[in-house]
């Protein structure tokens, strides 16, 4: 970057050293520097941990009260060289820079940086606070456990207590926020003696960096939720040759992208909390892996990663009414994190988690006559991702020295497994789109997708095996005359199995399971939790539909020469009443209107009014997300 | 449980040149959003629950509003975690004065102003800034 920021002075300064009356005439440089000073206010207490309104949210200069601000373009043309060139600088973390060179139409280069700080929000925990006592002596905050409900004897009072939520905020004081920088990079060469080659590289780098709030919680003890701040600094770079050709109606193009994804943010460590392990049951202390008497132990963790793409694209112009385009594209992304010492978290030992894609698309577009054309497209998308094994800590019971398994008399690593990937999917997509000139001024469009996903795995993650969609559309463009124009539009998807969680909740009509406790023992969870709750969850919820209508509106018209004006609008209905429980339902209406008067040089005004609205029902809190 | 989002936004902006060499522009918007769920409907325990002594603990002594420790009927006040509803004001407006065909002055009043009515975990986002600024533009 510093290359290209003294690449840009330098411009700037060859640019003032030329005399500008000579140049004037044959304006081969012009462009011009703007240089600034600004005075800025807030009311803003930085003292106030840390935080920062929205309205300041991408506001770098706010924490200075005066700052520069600087900006130029230029722009230099000879008989080989053809330079565009403008920059921005608003203090230190608000810049722009943007150049496009062309040496004898041979060689092309174009690049672009834009940086800027965005500050992130700060969670001070304070609502975590479900306890009303802890195990401790109590202070005004934390009372102390009352006479009967304390179970001093499991550990140090500062690390177990019968609290059922409580939080500590490490570092309140802490800026947050990341500078995002993005520098890309295009280079495209033609060579004279062969016109239908061309050779290009791309590079792409953008990094992350600053400070953000990373949180973990203590389980199997009270739920205590902890916020650190967490240096971030994370790179991604992306190189991608290419080579086009093109001979006669034929051109193909190759391209290689290798992404590499280099995490050197802090390693985050926490001491958990220690189990909180009823003696008297000896039930809990061999079902958890970790605890606080392993000392720290790390969190957040953001695996390195590499990613290699293959692409070739072909169009073949058939005739001067048909065209055929064909893409297929292999992609392999890697997981590079396998030498911590703490892989045994993570799922994996020295071994390379992967992820392979292969896609192939392909279309015919053809004119059929002066008004009616047919496309016919298709789709084709496999995704395997590795297995990886899951090695299960058999940790030792605290009073009988066994493991879990020894108690059902299956032995340790029973519970080990390889976790099967919800992503290993087949995607097929076919459609045919159909556009026909009605009559002069109006177009009519229609179309129809047939969708297919195919799950491997569904067994195991208890989702849909497969899912298929029917998608239609139709829109109508009517531009009655030269100041008066209409768009009507219409879609609708029906899609059968849509992705669900088949065991998501328990039984909507509150049928729980039988009561065996709690005569013989409060803590035994073979008689109260697992028949009245894990066994009962047998219900299905979604948050996708299986029906979609929308439609859309959009008319522009000019009652004046000088005047001209936009109304659209927007309306999605989407439902699922497949479902067990309430259905769920979807509506979003967005539109709005705009106003241009534009008198020429003298004068422009523009207005307009947006609305959104969104509303959905039956919203359900769980983690579900597909593709 | 319900989930509603609406936003209003009205913007504006004008350029006028009244002078072959003076320019005036101004930039407006307003936005209210506001945001909330309905309908959080929770129960209190079942009774099967309220014979587990240690679920059903009687914690009245402690904290009066909340006898319970473990009651879903309490999960009904996270609805109000979720509320949005907040109003953001920007205004800029700028004037430039080219003193030779080269040479040219500018300057910019920028103001902001966010009203939070609806504090979530982030704290307050109400802020206001403003901003002044001066330049010298020469072209070649």
């Amino acid at each position: 970057m510093k290359k290209l920021c003294i690449s840009l002075i330098a411009f700037l300064a060859f640019a003032l050293a030329i005399k500008p009356g000579a140049q004037a005439e044959e304006k081969a440089v012009e462009g011009q520097i703007s240089v600034g000073a600004a005075i800025t206010m807030d009311d803003i207490d930085n003292d106030e941990d840390g935080a920062v309104g929205l309205g300041a949210e991408y506001n770098s200069i706010i924490e200075k009260d005066r700052t520069w601000d600087l900006s130029g373009d230029l722009s230099l043309r000879s008989s080989q060289l053809s330079l565009d060139a403008e920059g921005h600088y608003q203090d230190g973390d608000d810049q722009e820079y943007g150049a496009a060179a062309s040496f004898g139409r041979i060689l092309n280069y174009e690049t672009d940086y834009n940086r800027f700080f965005h500050r992130l929000g700060h969670d001070e925990l304070s609502n975590l606070m479900a306890h009303i006592f802890k195990n401790t002596d109590g202070t005004a905050e934390n009372p102390a456990t009352p006479a009967g409900f304390g179970i001093s004897s499991l550990g140090p009072a500062a690390t177990v207590g019968s609290a059922a939520v409580y939080h500590t905020d490490h570092d309140p004081e802490a800026e947050y926020g990341v500078t995002y920088s993005v520098w890309n990079n295009s280079l495209k060469v033609n060579i004279p003696q062969f016109p239908g080659l061309k050779i290009g590289l791309d590079y792409r780098s953008q990094t992350r960096k600053g400070c953000d709030q990373a949180r973990t919680m203590s389980k199997c003890s009270a739920c205590h939720i902890e916020g650190f701040s967490k240096s971030v600094d994370e790179t991604t770079r992306d190189f991608m040759p290419k080579v086009g050709f093109t001979i006669g109606s034929l051109a193909l193009e190759y391209s290689f992208l290798h992404r590499e994804f280099e995490e050197d943010s802090e390693d985050m460590l926490n001491t958990y909390n220690n189990l909180a392990a009823p003696k008297h049951v000896k039930l809990f202390s061999d079902r958890l892996q970790f605890d606080g008497t392993n000392g720290p132990l790390p969190f957040n963790r953001m695996p390195e990663s590499t990613k290699d793409t293959h692409t070739v694209k072909a169009r073949w112009d058939l005739n001067n009414r048909n065209t055929v385009t064909a893409a297929f594209v292999y992609s392999k992304s890697t997981n590079e994190s396998v030498d911590h010492p703490y892989n045994v978290l993570l799922g994996q030992f020295g071994e390379e988690l992967e992820l392979e894609s292969t896609t192939v698309t392909g279309k015919w577009h053809s004119r059929l006559s002066k008004g009616l054309s047919l496309t016919l497209h298709g789709k084709y998308q496999t995704l395997d991702n590795d297995e990886p094994f899951v090695d299960v800590v058999d940790r030792a019971n605290l009073t009988t020295g066994a493991v879990l398994g020894d108690k059902y008399g299956v032995g340790a690593g029973f519970w080990d497994f390889e976790r099967k990937s919800g992503y290993d999917l087949d995607i097929t997509s076919i459609g045919l789109d159909v556009a026909w000139r009605l009559m002069h001024g109006l177009t009519i469009r229609g179309g129809y997708e047939f969708h297919y996903e195919d799950r491997e795995n569904a067994e195991y993650h208890h989702v849909p095996d497969d899912t298929t969609a029917h998608k239609f559309k139709i829109s109508a463009d009517w531009r009655l005359n030269h100041d008066l124009r209409f768009s009507f539009g219409y879609k609708l998807a029906l899609i059968d199995d849509a992705y669900a969680l088949h065991k998501a909740m328990c039984t909507p009509n509150n049928s729980f399971g039988g009561y065996a406790g709690p005569k013989t023992d409060l803590y035994t969870f073979e008689r109260s939790y697992r028949p009245t709750v894990y066994e009962e969850r047998v219900a299905e919820r979604t948050n996708q539909p299986d029906t979609i209508h929308e439609l859309s509106f959009k008319t522009n018209w000019s009652p004046f020469s000088l005047v001209s004006t936009n109304f659209y609008a927007k309306y999605r209905h989407a439902e699922n009443g497949e479902i067990d429980g309430r259905d769920w339902q979807q509506d979003l209406f967005n539109g709005g209107l705009n106003l241009v008067f534009n008198m020429g040089e003298k004068a422009l005004f523009s207005a307009g009014y947006n609305y959104f609205n969104d509303k959905t029902e039956s919203v359900y809190c769980i983690a579900i997300y597909d593709g | 449980m319900d989930y509603r989002t609406e936003a209003h936004t009205i913007m504006a902006s004008a350029v006028w040149n009244p002078m072959p060499r003076f320019s005036l522009t101004a930039n407006a918007s307003y936005t209210m959003g506001r945001g909330n769920i309905t309908d959080l409907e929770f129960g209190h325990l079942s009774e099967f629950f309220q014979q587990d002594l240690k679920i059903w603990m009687d914690t009245s002594s402690i904290n009066p509003n909340m006898p319970h420790l473990y009651d879903t009927f309490y999960l009904n006040d996270m609805s109000s975690y979720s509320n949005l509803d907040f109003k953001d004001m920007e205004i800029e407006v700028g004037a430039s004065y080219a003193l030779t065909p080269k040479v040219g002055l500018g300057l910019k009043y920028f103001y902001s102003d966010v009203e939070d009515e609806e504090e979530y975990v982030y704290g307050s986002q109400d802020v206001t800034v403003q901003s002044l600024m001066g330049f010298v533009t020469y072209r070649f």
